[in-house]
């Protein structure tokens, strides 16, 4: 039985038409009747016409209520196309009634109920559309003034390269908007889902979450759109054009990444492969040499051959620490290879590429402290046993994005350097989140007093008295 | 074996000539008629990480019999108050139970063998079994919710650490070994120590750090346990480094000539495992030596650390060889499987483990090494909730039991102080957040910054990896 009312109610969207036409025809007759000339025999016709259009409109509107069981209407929007709908029937049954029945009452309201008509069955269409389409249909595309005249949300500027798209907003949402929102928006929730805007989509819908954060396994959403295409669960539903292999790949990405919004790629630390960045280009609709300045944006620069070879001859063993993004790891190769004149400078020529660098062990000195400054991707820095000073923490902190240092094993390094640090980060903010500073003369009275302004930053100072196995550490925010 | 390999064991040849090991090193590499360094590294077969990796190294300490989990790490308050109880039907089902308990009707509920206090600002539960570890409770990723396939102790280790239950296939140690190649050139990139501690032991499958189907140079290699960790690593009497030089020089030149006619891998493998040695006779004394520990570092780890060939000897060994850049270490702790006399015998076994895992975390910590060392602490799988054997007769026991086990994780990159995933209320079944074997593999692979599903080699006309054709990532257990 519901299926068979399903079966008629999809017919709605068939015979919804034939009202539209004839109440347009009946007027265009009733003005065509009105002039002066020998046309006034259209006249006779218009009772016809009016039962026909009161007729469509009847069966049109119970096809329709017949559509609405079918759930996911039970919106506003819904809600006025129905209400419209049946105003627009009542008013071409009178309609009828009068042509019939009262030539001289129907020769007075004729013109302007045919227009009033018009009018209703614009209204009631447009509420229709709105189901179908979205409610942003007629002015997607419309030219600006006319966006601001009619109060439509003013579209997102589109990014101009990929590091500054927004993951949700440029490049998921605009998918599902032409994929999924003829079902699930504001104006129709089949499943009571909405996918219009985030916070309705992370709702989900009648069985619950579609999307988990961090698995594209588990969200319901992706294992509806990789199904098979004739499985029944499979989305799009009913045929509609299905997303694009890309575009699952796509989607596939950014569950797995944690569903990231409101942000942009370059900010939100996300990787994103060669491959999936190329196709969020062609999805963005930006040039191709869009994907060659991504590795630029997102990524950190590469070492030439020749550099490389020469930071391992120069006894560096040097590691590439992301396909995707760059960075190079630099350690010492053997514990007490010295560092020397020629091999900061080497150092300092890959500075730019580098985001670890370990140097224990390497008889490091003040002077020998490679510079810092020039070393602007990197965020961890190791050089403990070393012969390092209170002097150089100044110039360690020059470094900008630095999140760990070992200080360990560098005797000369006092309580002098936590005060310099103070002094810093009292100036600009620190990524510091570790400092070891065990076997320093760090004391650790300095450790546990360690002032509001480095209380982000875990200090840890080992077994600094030699009589316990505790640890001394700072009380820290993670 | 492919050009790239070639090309890396000449350059292994090559840096022989570094003079790292003075005149002999030099001398072989002379012999050899190398007379340019092409400054390659060991490197592996990835070109770079897949992402940046957090862990650029693993100690990973496998405590082989299988740990209880109810008696360590996943307390169940449920098993006190019921202890002597049956279990309930509703939770045992009609899954299998091992062959030892088949003949049992009775399945009596034992309780936590130690008593479970929390720890920590996180205040993880852990059972005083643990004293020393419990201090670093804030350090630990516990996963009270592991679950394997298995139940049997090689198969279900086999199947932990190389993702398949029989033997053949290439060991977590070796896949990143085969991976990410060596950190140092003069030591080998996985090495495994083993030990049976005083409970009971079982017999382990070296396939447990075996290579498989990967050239054999990537398995793990063996330190003994005595005062001499590799057999014969000194030099006979009368015989010079120089002269040893040219002798493995010698074999390895009648060794690739041989390769040039059979063109048989495992050829290369050979010579890179001669020149390897040929390092280690150097290397290894240094390493292994404890001489120039101070008495407090020594202290960390307990009493035992003064035996050579004790776990906590073990180790302490296990971070200076961390420290050294061994990318695998990896310390087999034979003696978990109380089928009788758990009670007796468990505590002993704990002691001999707790103060030295504990002494390691603080020793990486403060050196700064936790930051970027992983530290495994896991079994093939758990003990049962009840008891097998008569639960009134003192030497009772505990079975091996799949359905759910304890983990922990410490240091690059986990997420500290944190319990993941929740079993029913005896312990029995996972009901929150399960963690499957290839889900623990994935995600360690993650944190070294390796793709699971990326790292692969072709064997029998299929590209093999760790987690076979499963493993999904676990988020939460990331820092």
């Amino acid at each position: 039985m519901t299926e068979l009312t399903y079966f008629f109610g999809r017919f709605h969207v068939l015979v919804l038409h034939f009202p539209i036409v004839l109440v347009s025809l009946a007027t265009l007759f009733q003005f065509l009747a009105s002039g002066s000339w020998d046309r006034q025999n259209i006249r006779h016709i218009l009772p016809f016409m009016w039962l026909l259009t009161f007729l469509f409109a009847l069966l049109t509107v119970l096809l329709g209520l017949l559509h609405f069981t079918e759930g996911g209407f039970d919106t506003p929007t819904g809600y006025s196309h129905r209400n419209w709908a049946l105003v627009f029937t009542l008013l071409s049954g009178i309609l009828w009634f009068i042509s019939a029945k009262n030539a001289s009452l129907y020769k007075k309201v004729g013109s302007p109920s045919s227009l009033l008509l018009v009018v209703l069955v614009l209204i009631t269409g447009h509420y229709g559309g709105n189901i179908t389409h979205g409610s942003t249909y007629l002015t997607e595309y419309a030219p600006q003034p006319i966006r601001v005249l009619v109060g439509a949300d003013v579209p997102r500027s589109a990014p101009l390269t990929l590091a500054e798209a927004d993951p949700w907003h440029d490049l998921i949402q605009p998918m599902l908007t032409s994929r999924c929102q003829s079902c699930h928006s504001d104006s129709k929730q089949r499943g009571q889902l909405n996918l219009s805007n985030f916070e309705a989509l992370m709702k989900g819908g009648e069985n619950g979450a579609v999307a988990v954060a961090g698995s594209s396994a588990e969200s319901e959403m992706y294992r509806r759109v990789t199904l098979s295409g004739n499985h029944e669960d499979f989305m799009p539903a009913e045929g509609k054009t299905p997303l694009t292999p890309e575009q699952v790949s796509l989607l596939k990405w950014w569950l797995d990444a944690g569903m990231p919004a409101n942000t942009t790629l370059a900010s939100s630390g996300v990787d994103l492969s060669k491959e999936l960045a190329a196709l969020a280009v062609s999805e963005l609709g930006l040039s191709s040499s869009e994907t060659e300045s991504l590795a630029n944006s997102l990524a950190i620069p590469m070492l030439s051959q020749q550099q490389l070879a020469e930071l391992t001859k120069a006894g560096f063993i040097v590691r590439l620490e992301s396909q995707q993004l760059g960075g190079y790891l630099i350690r010492n190769q053997a514990p007490g290879l010295a560092l020397s004149t020629e091999r900061v400078g080497l150092l300092e020529m890959a500075a730019g590429s580098v985001t670890e660098l370990d140097l224990a062990s390497a008889q490091v000195t003040d002077d020998l402290l490679p510079d810092m400054a020039l070393f602007t991707e990197l965020t961890h820095l190791n050089l403990s046993n070393n012969l390092l000073t209170d002097a150089v923490i100044s110039k360690i902190l020059q470094t900008p994005k630095l999140e760990v240092l070992n200080l360990y094993g560098n005797p000369r390094i006092t309580d002098l350097t936590l005060k310099s640090l103070e002094a810093v980060s009292s100036q600009q903010n620190l990524n510091l989140r570790k400092l070891y500073l065990w076997q320093t003369s760090v004391s650790s009275a300095a450790i546990d007093s360690v002032s509001d302004n480095l209380i982000s930053i875990g200090l840890v100072g080992g077994i600094l008295d030699k009589t316990t196995t505790t640890i001394t550490e700072s009380e820290s925010l993670d | 074996m492919n050009e790239t390999q070639l090309k890396n064991l000449l350059a292994r040849r090559a840096f022989l000539q570094k003079g790292s090991f003075g005149l002999g090193a030099a001398a072989l590499a002379e012999l050899i008629g190398i007379t340019t360094a092409s400054g390659q590294q060991q490197a592996g077969t990835l070109v770079g990480t897949h992402h940046a990796p957090r862990a650029k190294r693993v100690i990973y300490l496998h405590m082989f019999g299988a740990i209880s989990h109810v008696d360590t790490f996943n307390y169940c308050p449920e098993l006190e108050k019921r202890h002597g109880e049956q279990i309930p039907a509703s939770i045992m089902g009609d899954g299998r139970v091992s062959t030892m308990v088949q003949g049992q009707t009775q399945f009596p509920l034992v309780r936590n063998l130690a008593p479970f206090k929390q720890h920590g600002q996180s205040g993880a539960w852990i059972s005083d079994f643990w004293p020393h570890v419990a201090g670093h409770a804030d350090d630990l990723c516990i996963i009270n919710s592991m679950v394997t396939d298995h139940v049997n102790h090689n198969p279900a280790a086999q199947f932990l650490q190389t993702g398949f239950q029989l033997a053949g296939r290439p060991s977590f140690g070796s896949w990143v070994s085969y991976g990410l190649g060596s950190d140092n050139n003069n030591l080998p990139a996985f090495i495994v120590l083993n030990n049976m501690g005083p409970g009971q032991g079982q017999n382990m499958d070296s396939a447990n750090f075996g290579s498989g189907f990967l050239p054999s140079h990537f398995q793990g290699v063996q330190f003994m346990r005595g005062e001499q960790p590799v057999h014969y690593i000194h030099l006979p009497d009368g015989l010079s480094l120089q002269q040893q030089g040219e002798d493995i020089a010698a074999i390895n030149a009648l060794a690739q000539a041989q390769y040039g006619e059979s063109n048989d891998d495992e050829i290369l493998s050979k010579v890179a495992q001669y020149e390897m040695a040929y390092r280690m006779q150097s290397s290894v004394p240094e390493a292994t030596s404890i001489d120039d520990e101070p008495n407090y570092i020594l202290e960390l780890y307990g009493p035992e650390v003064h035996q050579p060939g004790s776990f906590a000897r073990q180790c302490l060994l296990a971070r200076r060889l961390a420290e050294r850049n061994v990318k695998f270490v990896q310390l087999f702790y034979n003696g978990w499987d109380f089928h009788f006399g758990i009670t007796a015998n468990q505590p002993v076994m704990s002691k001999t483990a707790d103060q030295p895992i504990a002494g390691l975390l603080t020793d990486l910590k403060q050196r700064g090494m936790l930051e970027d060392t992983l530290v495994v602490f896991t079994s093939e799988f758990g003990r049962t909730p009840y008891s097998q054997g008569d639960i009134n007769n003192p030497i009772f026991g505990r079975d091996h039991h799949p359905y759910a086990f304890s983990s922990w994780l410490a240091g690059a990159g986990v997420k500290a102080g944190y319990t993941h995933g929740r079993t029913d209320d005896f312990g029995y079944h996972v009901v929150e957040d399960p963690v499957h074997v290839h889900d623990f593999n994935a995600t360690l692979m993650h944190l070294l910054g390796i793709d699971h599903e990326l790292l692969t080699f072709r064997f029998q006309g299929r590209d093999f990896r760790l987690t076979d054709v499963h493993g999904d990532l676990v988020r939460e257990l990331l820092g």
